[in-house]
């Protein structure tokens, strides 16, 4: 189950978290570091499985990147996780209104994570 | 939900082969849940232990025949309801007649087709 | 590689056939041999049965056609109706014969064999005790059963488990653009639990690309009841709100009703007596036996005695089993390279891997092992063709057919047997009048016999014919200039002329097996499964091959030995001991030939070196070794080598062809330093030297 990852976040140790989460997991991690650098990695790598964001990051907020990488055409279906904290459901409006698959409590549950992503990734 | 999913078949014979193709052809059917005896003696142990719904049996086996089985079962007050349908290579009347006497729910002839193992189980439980 | 379950199933239907047809054999023995019983006529008429039984399965029409036949006949002695003498037993073999070709050829796809017609039309003819049952269409109703007996509800988990869930899922719009995949949903939910999913899709759907996102498809999932409610939901989280979604309980097991019939089961059901009266019992007993739904056949119902493996599997087992040998023999030369002490943790490791090593080989090779059973049978079949066609009455008997041999070594053996064997029929055995003169029973005895001896298979196969006429082979030889006019050869020797390339004495060419066919062929056969062959006849009582092969094609235990700078190696099954050569023990005669004398006998002796073409002369006569040998023949030979430097386990790897086959050599070996290795064939090195098939000389020792 090599499921490529893409995840954006702008802390280093959420960064980190994710990346040893999914690795654990089997599965393979890119990172940038806000949506810009993201957006660029999309440009050079190969579809990933999925992608996971933050939503507040410098530059270009998660919302913004979500619908950056919705209108580029072989991303319209990519499956998009963002990550939101417990107690803002109006924040998962938005992010689903910008075209998000589905999204990540934080701080995040591991067994949550890997659940998620197998659900929208297989 | 329906028969096939809940239909319990204890399937007997002496070769192997004879035993994959009919458990095969009962699972591209649907029916799932499906014992397997290599003679009468074991089958009667196993029904014993779980009772099943049909009894699908050849008729030429070593020590205790195709009959001989169903003969046993009806006698079971445990099992004299099941349904037993025989498989057979040679349906002489003389035969059949004898099973019908016996209480044989149903006859096949090998080889068969899986249509047609269908509707002679269908014959014995319904249509599913 | 296709998942199709049917052609597995082929595959060990025509694997049952050998041993059905192998079962057959043996029923048919015991009827000739008049020790059957009516199970035995059954285990015939089942065979049979069950072979076209499978054969219909499968289309396999000629099959099905010649197995129809023949299994009619045999219901009529089944039946008592044909009461079988020695004339339909003979027929029943050879129906039995045909059936086994006609199975061969539908497993390989052939043509099915010839004179199939001629054996039915035979046995249809036999005469029968009793009217024959006529063909029948037949008459029969068939009933109804009640599901509700015994308990067993058409819902069994009715009595105590949860009723199933029925989930209805109708995606929005905003589910496809959100990267959602009902799909995945879909394969969740099944991992779950037992799940039954129908689509729902429209009656018209529009074609445009557009189209693929609008949400026109909807499913129903009907999933196992113990499925926490809490993980159903977790499936849709990201899109219950972007899908119409209900998760319910079936209503249909709400009531249970163990004992409630079918809906539609009708009249003429055989079980109403006993729904109810049983009900109660029956409850009792579904309660405490409630069969699982979906379970398949219990996997502890079969426990296989055997195993079906691919052949191809164990052939790459034993190639790395063989690898491993040359591992560990690498791993002690470098270790011991390394100056690592003798007696320590390491060596003893070592050893300790060997032992382990050796056991893991035996094991596997015990795998390819197979009984010699079937090819006993198929010899069986060779005489009765043979015995028929020359008009000879000849019986086999067979001792220790369940030995077992590596299985290739048994398919090549199966040639030469079958050569031997009709040339013990066709010439061997005598004319039914000359037997007679010779105050022989007419019948003739020919046995097959095989067994394990001293690390090897013998196998011998002997017949009470008119034995070798020594004087006509002896003159033949000569005449062939095969032999020097004034040779004295002993009998053993005469004998073993037949050997020899194009070497047959049939003065008459029987049309069966023509000249006889050549001994030498049979003989190169054997060698080239590394065995030995030779024949010890009695003029007037009868002729006897003794064939001896190595247990496994693969390995050899060798002892290595130095020989002129060369290293090889001699296998030590054929050494018998070895002693350092003490000048005063060896006699001269004539130019070039030695004897030792050693245990009371002169032994030819040879230098290897010299015989090998490695150096001229014999070296040194000091500090040399010898190697006694245990020939073939039974006769003995002693080998000088200049050193013995280990003994151990090499894997055989044969030469290639190219180098053509060396005298004295039988194959090569890799040894621990990366190092070739000549493996020696001492038997045919000492009988291409001069003077090597001099059999020894008994001398009483001297004081």
């Amino acid at each position: 189950m090599d499921l490529k990852i893409l995840a954006v976040d702008d802390s280093r140790t959420i960064r980190d978290t994710l990346r040893i989460t999914l690795v654990g997991a089997g599965m393979m991690v890119t990172t940038a570091d806000d949506g810009l650098h993201a957006l660029q990695l999309l440009d050079q790598m190969d579809r990933p499985d999925a992608i996971i964001s933050d939503i507040n990051m410098p530059r270009l907020d998660g919302f913004g990147f979500i619908r950056a990488v919705r209108a580029i055409d072989h991303l319209r279906a990519v499956p998009i996780l963002v990550l939101t904290t417990e107690s803002a459901p109006e924040l998962r409006e938005r992010a689903r209104a910008a075209g998000a698959t589905g999204w990540i409590v934080k701080p995040f549950d591991p067994g949550k994570l890997i659940r998620s992503l197998r659900l929208v990734a297989g | 939900m329906s028969i096939k999913d809940h239909l319990q078949v204890m399937v007997v014979d002496d070769t192997a082969t004879s035993r994959g193709l009919m458990l095969q052809a009962l699972d591209s059917m649907g029916i799932r849940n499906v014992q397997h005896a290599t003679d009468g003696q074991e089958a009667l142990v196993k029904v014993a232990a779980r009772p099943v719904h049909l009894v699908l049996s050849d008729y030429f086996m070593p020590g205790m025949d195709g009959l001989q089985l169903l003969q046993t079962l009806r006698r079971d007050a445990r099992t004299k309801g099941v349904g037993f349908v025989l498989v057979t290579g040679r349906a002489e009347q003389e035969l059949i007649d004898r099973g019908k006497s016996l209480g044989m729910n149903n006859f096949i002839r090998k080889p068969f087709t899986t249509p047609e193992l269908k509707s002679c189980l269908e014959a014995v439980v319904g249509r599913f | 590689m296709t998942d199709d379950p049917m052609i597995a199933i082929r595959a060990s239907f025509f694997e049952e056939c050998e041993e059905l047809v192998e079962s057959l054999h043996d029923a048919l023995q015991l009827m000739e041999q008049g020790s059957g019983d009516a199970e035995t006529v059954n285990v015939v008429f089942r065979a049979v049965h069950s072979i076209k039984g499978g054969a219909g399965a499968f289309g396999l029409n000629d099959l099905v056609d010649f197995a129809h036949r023949f299994e009619t006949v045999l219901d009529d002695l089944r039946s008592g109706r044909l009461v079988p003498d020695a004339e339909a037993i003979r027929l029943f073999f050879q129906g039995a014969d045909l059936l086994h070709d006609h199975v061969r050829a539908a497993r390989s796809g052939a043509c099915p064999p010839d004179g199939a017609d001629a054996v039915l039309r035979a046995l249809e003819g036999l005469p029968l005790a009793r009217a024959p049952r006529g063909p029948a269409p037949v008459d029969f109703t068939p009933m109804l059963i009640d599901l509700g007996f015994a308990g067993l509800a058409e819902e069994p988990k009715g009595l105590d488990g949860p009723a199933p869930w029925i989930i209805d899922f109708t995606p929005r719009s905003g589910l496809y653009t959100s990267g959602n995949e009902p799909l995945l949903i879909l394969r969740n939910l099944a991992a779950l639990g037992e799940a039954r999913v129908t689509c729902s899709v429209p009656g018209e759907l529009p074609l445009s690309v557009d189209a693929a996102e609008l949400p026109l498809l909807s499913w129903r999932i009907e999933l196992a009841g113990e499925v926490p409610e809490m993980d159903l939901r977790e499936a849709f989280d990201f899109v219950a709100d972007v899908s119409d979604l209900s998760i319910r309980r079936s209503p249909l097991a709400a009531e249970p009703q163990p004992s409630a019939p079918l809906a539609g089961t009708g009249a003429g059901s055989p079980a109403d007596e006993t729904g109810h009266p049983a009900a109660s019992a029956a409850a009792v007993q579904a309660a405490s036996n409630p069969p699982a739904a979906g379970t398949r056949a219990d996997p502890a119902d079969h426990v296989p005695a055997t195993v079906r493996v691919d052949l191809e599997r164990v052939d790459r087992l034993v190639n790395l089993v063989g690898e491993l040998v040359i591992s560990h023999a690498m791993l002690a030369q470098s270790v011991s390279e390394a100056g690592i002490a003798e007696h320590g943790m390491v060596m003893g490791g070592l050893e300790a891997f060997q032992m382990l090593t050796r056991d893991i080989q035996d094991s596997v090779m015990m795998i390819r092992a197979q009984p010699v059973k079937p090819l006993f049978q198929r010899m069986a079949r060779t005489l009765r063709e043979t015995s028929l066609a020359v008009g000879k009455t000849v019986r086999l008997l067979t001792e220790g057919e369940t030995t077992e041999i590596d299985k290739t070594v048994i398919e090549r053996l199966s040639d030469p047997l079958t050569h031997m064997v009709r040339n013990a029929v066709d010439h061997g055995i005598e004319a039914p009048a000359a037997r007679a003169a010779a105050g022989k029973p007419a019948q003739g005895t020919v046995s097959l016999s095989a067994s394990h001896r001293a690390g090897r298979v013998v196998i011998e196969i002997a017949d009470d014919g008119a034995g070798i006429d020594r004087d006509r082979v002896l003159r033949t030889a000569v005449d062939r200039g095969l032999v020097p006019p004034d040779a004295q050869l002993g009998e053993a020797e005469i004998d073993n002329l037949l050997f020899l390339p194009g070497f047959s004495t049939a003065s008459s060419v029987s049309s069966y097996s023509g000249r006889g066919v050549g001994l030498d062929v049979v003989k190169s056969a054997i060698t080239g499964l590394g065995g030995r062959i030779s024949i010890f006849a009695e003029p007037g009582r009868g002729t006897r091959f003794s064939i001896s092969l190595p247990l496994t094609l693969a390995v050899l235990d060798g002892m290595v030995v130095r020989v002129a700078g060369q290293t090889l190696v001699v296998p030590l099954s054929a050494i018998m001991e070895t002693v350092m050569l003490a000048p005063g023990t060896i006699r001269r005669i004539g130019r070039s030939t030695e004897l030792l004398h050693i245990r009371g006998q002169l032994v030819p002796l040879f230098d290897l070196g010299v015989q090998l073409g490695f150096r001229e002369g014999p070296g040194s006569d000091r500090d040399r070794i010898v190697i006694l040998i245990a020939l073939d023949d039974g006769g003995r030979a002693a080998l000088v080598v200049d050193a013995i430097l280990d003994q151990r386990q090499v894997v055989i790897k044969g030469l290639s062809r190219q180098y053509g086959r060396t005298p004295g050599v039988a194959a090569a070996t890799i040894l621990g330093d990366g190092q070739v290795a000549l493996i020696l064939d001492p038997s045919d090195l000492v009988r291409r030297a001069p003077g090597g098939d001099r059999a020894p000389l008994q001398l009483p020792l001297a004081g």
